[in-house]
């Protein structure tokens, strides 16, 4: 009897190390697509520049400016402009997160955004010169 | 007795095979990749090439030659356009071939590319190569 006893514990212990979960039938999952949207243009001077881009649910959502350009130099890494992230209104964007910034290659705008039409803008701070082209990589789900 | 002893020996065994000693976390590191980029360009010509960081890191260009030697060329690293070929540049320099990157730059995870310009200092082609490390 105590033999039963110890072998019906050792089974019991190695089993316990499997996983007893029962195998479910996979059900179907949309799965999220990161979206690489470029957006390039000229800046005029005094100017500003805005994109909308949909997010079908909530996501993490980056904006790089990455290049921002002149006629006489292809990578104008001293300039500065305005940078921001928020939604349409009008014709415009209604900024939500903003900074002055020059281009870069790592996001100067992160977050987290509901679904639904969002925006990424430039604008000249009034430091400008002259008109200057520009191309930002917006990144989201 | 003896058989007793065994059990216990074997489910202590088996109860130990279930225990999951936390071992303590490490980074993980990525070694940059080193991707060598030889080309020719034209006067006033440019020539890019794309490239991939697996992770963030810092991204270094280092115009290692030229043909003929000694001129000054435009190195830059930005981003692909979307629509046609080219590079949309982040940042550049003009440089003299030599072995210090003369680029360095964090980046992203993501597709970016290295462009080397032309600034009208030879009258045909200009060879050159380029190292590029990235993460």
């Amino acid at each position: 009897m105590l033999r039963l006893l110890l072998a019906g514990g050792l089974v019991c212990t190695l089993t316990a190390c499997g996983d007893a979960d029962t195998p479910v039938s996979p059900s179907a999952v949309e799965e999220a697509v990161l979206v690489h949207d470029i957006f390039s243009g000229t800046l005029p001077r005094g100017g500003h520049r805005s994109y909308a881009f949909t997010t079908p649910s909530s996501s993490a959502v980056s904006a790089m400016l990455a290049n921002l350009a002149t006629n006489t130099s292809p990578s104008a890494a001293g300039l500065r402009v305005g940078f921001g992230l928020g939604v349409p209104q009008g014709t415009g964007c209604a900024l939500r997160e903003a900074m002055v910034t020059g281009p870069a290659l790592t996001a100067q705008l992160k977050g987290l955004v509901d679904e639904g039409i969002h925006c990424v803008a430039i604008y000249d701070t009034g430091t400008l010169s002259e008109a200057v082209s520009f191309a930002i990589r917006i990144t989201h789900y | 007795m003896h058989r007793l002893l065994m059990c216990s020996v074997l489910l202590s065994l088996a109860a130990a095979a279930c225990s999951e000693t936390p071992t303590t976390p490490t980074d993980v590191v990525i070694p940059p990749h080193t991707v060598v980029f030889a080309s020719e360009v034209p006067s006033l010509g440019t020539a890019s090439r794309s490239l991939t960081a697996g992770a963030t890191g810092m991204v270094e260009v280092t115009l290692t030659a030229t043909t003929p030697a000694g001129v000054r060329v435009g190195v830059g690293v930005g981003i692909p356009r979307s629509t046609a070929s080219g590079c949309l540049l982040s940042q550049s320099v003009f440089a003299v071939a030599g072995t210090a990157p003369q680029l360095s730059l964090p980046v992203d995870a993501g597709e970016y590319c290295v462009q080397v310009f032309e600034a009208g200092t030879v009258e045909r082609q200009l060879a050159f190569s380029v190292t590029i490390r990235h993460p």
